[in-house]
């Protein structure tokens, strides 16, 4: 059974996984948080990924007590992603590859969460709802291929949720997502929110500059507290995923929902999804926050269904890419 | 603006490395990738025995800094990268 090593580096996180046979056998990662009211930006993130990446690969080959002759097959994120922390990360994963004389995988991030979201859950074919600070999308596969039910249409549903962490001068520690969900708790009103809806779409770009204006001016005349604005942003752009993710799995008849990336590890949406997965009499399969938030077993996780599947990606063709679809890659894998 | 063109700023770095494989392995590692903007400027790499050499031509020197910088930075976890993680194996016969 081949053993596999991931490299992950797409935005804040980095993480090296590896694993075999479903299993993970270590899943280092690391963080790059930045300070409240600030976001993270390419040269910094990059340089954040060059500084730890020799401390995490030592790690995760510690931490599964693996030599470098151990693995067969390495994996990194080709995108989509920011470009500079994505190369800092693929360099080394060449360089790895070329010393450990084994073959080189490079794999959709997307397709990552989906597969390792299916490996932890044991969800045989889920409609997929993946959220996270850079992606919103509704997915079923379908023929060879995860195809995109819905989507934003603007802004990552965790760009919002981050954005307005930002706004409140939230703290980025562990994440501005978990801060405003545990804020949440303390909410007593709900101010109504534009609640944006497009067919199978989804927008956030508005609501967000909506509930700016209302911070500015209803916090400052105290008619309502940060807890309440929390409270009332999730409660709205949950049920706009809820809604739209109920309709993809109406279209497909399917008795399955599986919610990945770092936004999945909140846990009102995923009472919100159970709740309308219960009423369908369909399951919930989520994750906790080793899995849901980027990590490089994921990649890793993908690439070696790939690499069962005998796909490698020749050295040269290596490169990396901002923006890289979903349904770009063929599902060869699946039947 | 053409690249050919005598007003444009060159560089050229000369990495020495220990052996063959180390250089080749570089140069396979840190030739993947396209600059950002090529009409701007372009970096080409090749081999000379064990000396990786990498040409850089841009148009303004604010291109050239930041091509060069971050080629460095790359450069760097690549050594660093086979420094760590390497393993002796097919290396140069050694004559003893």
């Amino acid at each position: 059974m081949p053993t596999v090593i991931g490299f992950e580096g797409s935005a804040n996180k980095l993480g090296i996984g590896i694993v075999r046979d479903g299993e993970v056998l270590s899943n280092p990662r690391h963080t790059y948080i930045t300070p409240p009211g600030e976001g993270f930006q390419p040269r910094d993130t990059a340089r954040h990924h060059q500084q730890h990446i020799m401390s995490i690969l030592r790690r995760a080959l510690d931490e599964a007590k693996l030599t470098p002759k151990d693995i067969d097959c390495v994996c990194y994120t080709k995108g989509p992603g920011m470009a500079a922390p994505l190369l800092s990360v693929a360099v080394v994963a060449r360089t790895v590859a070329q010393l450990w004389d084994v073959p080189i995988i490079g794999v959709n991030h997307c397709i990552g969460h989906i597969e390792m979201g299916r490996q932890v859950t044991g969800a045989q074919n889920p409609t997929v709802l993946y959220v996270s600070g850079g992606n919103t999308q509704v997915i079923a596969y379908s023929q060879q291929c995860y195809r995109i039910f819905g989507e934003t249409i603007d802004i990552a549903v965790g760009n919002c949720l981050d954005r307005f962490a930002r706004i409140l001068k939230l703290s980025n520690d562990p994440s501005p997502g978990y801060n405003i969900e545990q804020m949440a708790k303390k909410g007593e009103q709900y101010i109504e929110l534009p609640y944006v809806v497009k067919g199978m779409d989804v927008s956030f770009s508005g609501l967000l500059s909506f509930i700016e204006d209302v911070a500015h001016k209803k916090l400052k005349s105290g008619k309502c507290t940060p807890a309440d604005l929390c409270f009332s942003l999730q409660e709205t752009i949950f049920a706009m995923l809820v809604e739209i993710t109920e309709r993809a799995m109406a279209h497909c008849g399917s008795s399955e929902v599986l919610i990945v990336g770092g936004v999945g590890c909140n846990m009102r949406l995923q009472e919100m999804m159970g709740k309308m997965a219960e009423e369908r009499g369909a399951s919930l399969c989520a994750t906790d926050d080793r899995y849901c938030i980027d990590n490089g077993a994921m990649i890793a996780q993908a690439g070696l269904e790939m690499f069962n599947a005998g796909i490698t990606t020749p050295l040269e063709e290596t490169w990396v890419t901002q923006r890289y679809r979903t349904d770009e890659v063929e599902v060869v894998w699946r039947d | 603006m053409n690249l050919t063109a005598e007003s444009l700023l060159k560089c050229e770095l000369r990495i020495p490395m220990y052996s063959e494989r180390e250089v080749g392995i570089a140069y396979n590692s840190l030739c993947v990738d396209k600059e950002p903007r090529p009409k701007e400027i372009t970096k080409m790499l090749r081999v000379e025995g064990t000396t990786l050499v990498v040409n850089f031509s841009a148009t303004q020197a604010r291109l050239m800094r930041v091509a060069v910088g971050s080629f460095m930075d790359f450069l760097l976890l690549v050594t660093q990268t086979m420094d760590e993680f390497g393993r002796p194996v097919t290396r140069d016969p050694v004559i003893t």
